[in-house]
């Protein structure tokens, strides 16, 4: 199969291409060599959006993808105690930029699910130290599994449920900048609008109120610091939940307040697909007939 | 009085290549599996007890039960980390080297390159994943031990727990490390079996490494391909060198100089469901971001 490259969305003439191509070769070749490695994880995770085949000449050509899981291993040592210096964090995170566009892209997100690879990120997910190496390496993390989820692929959900992904995103949803708690919500978000993933989350009282828990929290917490991206992605997850008869049971309870209160819910105002989600949340949860029509079913 | 100091050559043992070199530890033979590997050692001769804690001086007798819960907490972390990390490590180890290796017939040199990459993934695996655990347990352990006598008040205990636990940690990381090295070597070869199998017997149809290496081959210039021959195990011979602490001698010799790309969020706005706006703390992360590159993803993902 003969894969065209083509780089800046075709743009430049046919000499530029070939001229891209052989830099971008040139790149890949770079990062076997320990002296040009750095460098060549610098550029190539720049210009990443430059090339739509970055990702199968990253996974396909010799030793690329165990160099950058090298990458990844060798920062393990300074997780604990806490030594991650913003140099090496920016090092390896140009590692998981690449790893990001193999997660991304269609021909090679089930070889790189297939090789479990994923798996080395969850030490990095562990971490608890707040300092900005730490939080940039879970958030670029984060960016990995969410490229993976954003594909509606139910293998993915598969993946990342039995591998206990789940109180990963949990924690940094509790503890995180709001950007890494965001990017958390969207990975739970997205694991819950799969069916297996509600299943699973609403399977035993344990697992729902770890989620509910966590989202409540999140919700006093936007009181002091709104942002109108992550109660987005809140609701959203509310929602989904309150689909489960046990699970909208239970939020009868449990549904922070503030979301009913207009004067929280006011930032939402521009925003008219989440505001629909919220009033059909509150009716669902706050409408007892619901429940009783689909229990005669 | 209390065993000083039975201090083993443990120090340093973070450093050195996984499962290679550190036979210190005195394993008896080829052990068949995680648990007998650790039965076969006899934890408690390297165990350390500070002697200056005032609990042993005071209580010298207590020493025996203390080594018995340092033991016992490493006895128990084991076997579920060794499983876990070996397991990752080994499916890990199989499709990148089958698909590396894909053009390769003889068996040896997938095999090698498999046995150095497997035992540092295991290795590192196990090690990030057991430490803080590993950590947890102790001091449990010795807890439970010193509460039971009733004789000394909580600061006491703490204070002990968390200075024996301190000092045989170490000991306990590379206990486990070794066992999961020792353990992804022999698993490894299971794991490889059909890969190792379609390379002994002649005519074998292709297999499915081999297919998609070909239908990506035109793609890759001569440099980038897989193919045959010992020349090319560079990469996976790295596995074995990778000093650990290189990424630490690093990390505090060199300056921030590097640039970083910033979070790789952008691909999550095409879906139209994903809530980036690029507003980073303008002074916040410690990579420089650019005001262009910033520009454009704001761009992107403000949907």
């Amino acid at each position: 199969m003969q894969v065209p490259i083509v780089s800046n969305g075709g743009q430049d003439g046919p000499g530029d291409q070939v001229q891209d191509k052989e830099k971008l070769f040139q790149l890949v070749a770079d990062l076997s060599r320990e002296e040009t490695r750095e460098a060549a994880l610098l550029e190539l995770s720049k210009k990443r959006e430059a090339f739509p085949d970055l990702a199968p000449i990253l996974w396909h050509s010799f030793g690329t993808t165990a160099t950058l899981l090298q990458e990844i291993v060798c920062i393990y040592p300074l997780l604990t105690p806490p030594q991650l210096t913003a140099h090496a964090s920016n090092r390896v995170c140009n590692a998981l930029a690449l790893l990001q566009c193999v997660a991304s892209h269609q021909e090679t997100r089930t070889l790189f699910l297939k090789a479990h690879i994923p798996l080395f990120l969850y030490p990095f997910l562990n971490t608890v130290s707040k300092t900005r190496p730490f939080e940039y390496l879970r958030l670029t993390s984060l960016g990995v599994i969410g490229a993976l989820v954003k594909m509606d692929d139910s293998d993915v959900i598969n993946f990342l449920l039995t591998t206990e992904i789940i109180p990963l995103c949990l924690r940094i949803m509790e503890t995180g900048s709001e950007l890494s708690k965001t990017v958390a919500t969207f990975i739970v978000q997205k694991i819950l609008l799969d069916d297996m993933g509600l299943q699973y989350i609403c399977a035993t009282a344990e697992r729902f109120f770890a989620v509910a828990n966590v989202l409540s929290s999140m919700v006093n917490g936007l009181t002091k610091d709104p942002s109108v991206r992550l109660l987005k992605h809140i609701i959203r997850c509310y929602l989904r939940l309150s689909e489960n008869m046990r699970a909208r049971d239970a939020l009868r309870t449990c549904l922070p307040e503030q979301l009913k209160d207009p004067a929280f819910t006011n930032c939402l105002r521009d925003d008219n697909s989440t505001r629909r989600w919220l009033s059909q949340l509150l009716f669902t949860v706050g409408n007892p007939n619901t429940h009783e029509a689909q229990v005669e079913l | 009085a209390a065993s000083s100091q039975a201090n083993v050559a443990t120090s340093g043992g973070q450093g050195a290549a996984p499962g290679g070199s550190k036979d210190d530890l005195n394993l008896q033979g080829v052990p068949q599996s995680v648990d007998q590997s650790i039965q076969n050692l006899n934890i408690s001769n390297y165990i350390t007890i500070n002697p200056s804690i005032a609990i042993f001086q005071q209580y010298p007798n207590l020493v025996s039960a203390v080594i018995q819960a340092v033991t016992q907490a490493i006895k128990e972390i084991v076997s579920p980390v060794v499983d876990r990390s070996v397991t990752i490590a080994c499916i890990t180890t199989r499709e990148l080297v089958s698909k590396d290796f894909a053009l390769e017939q003889d068996e040896q040199q997938l095999k090698a390159a498999a046995h150095m990459m497997v035992q540092n993934l295991a290795g590192s695996l196990a090690l990030v994943t057991s430490k803080e655990p590993l950590r947890h347990t102790m001091c449990n352990q010795l807890r439970a031990i010193l509460n039971k006598t009733n004789l000394f008040d909580s600061s006491l205990i703490e204070q002990a727990a968390q200075l024996v636990a301190n000092d045989n940690l170490d000991l306990g990381c590379n206990i486990i490390e070794k066992a999961a090295t020792e353990k992804a070597v022999r698993d490894i070869d299971v794991t490889l079996d059909l890969a190792l199998l379609h390379r002994r017997k002649l005519g074998t149809p292709f297999h499915d490494a081999l297919v998609q290496v070909q239908q990506w081959l035109p793609i890759l210039p001569e440099s980038l391909r897989p193919k045959a021959g010992p020349h090319q195990k560079r990469v996976y011979e790295d596995f074995m060198r990778l000093p650990r602490d290189r990424v630490a001698h690093q990390a505090a010799t060199q300056p921030t100089a590097t640039g970083a790309t910033e979070p790789n969020l952008r691909g999550f706005a095409e879906g139209g469901n994903m809530p980036m706006q690029s507003n980073l703390p303008a002074s916040g992360m410690h990579m420089p971001v650019q005001n262009q590159q910033t520009e454009h993803l704001r761009v992107a993902l403000d949907k």
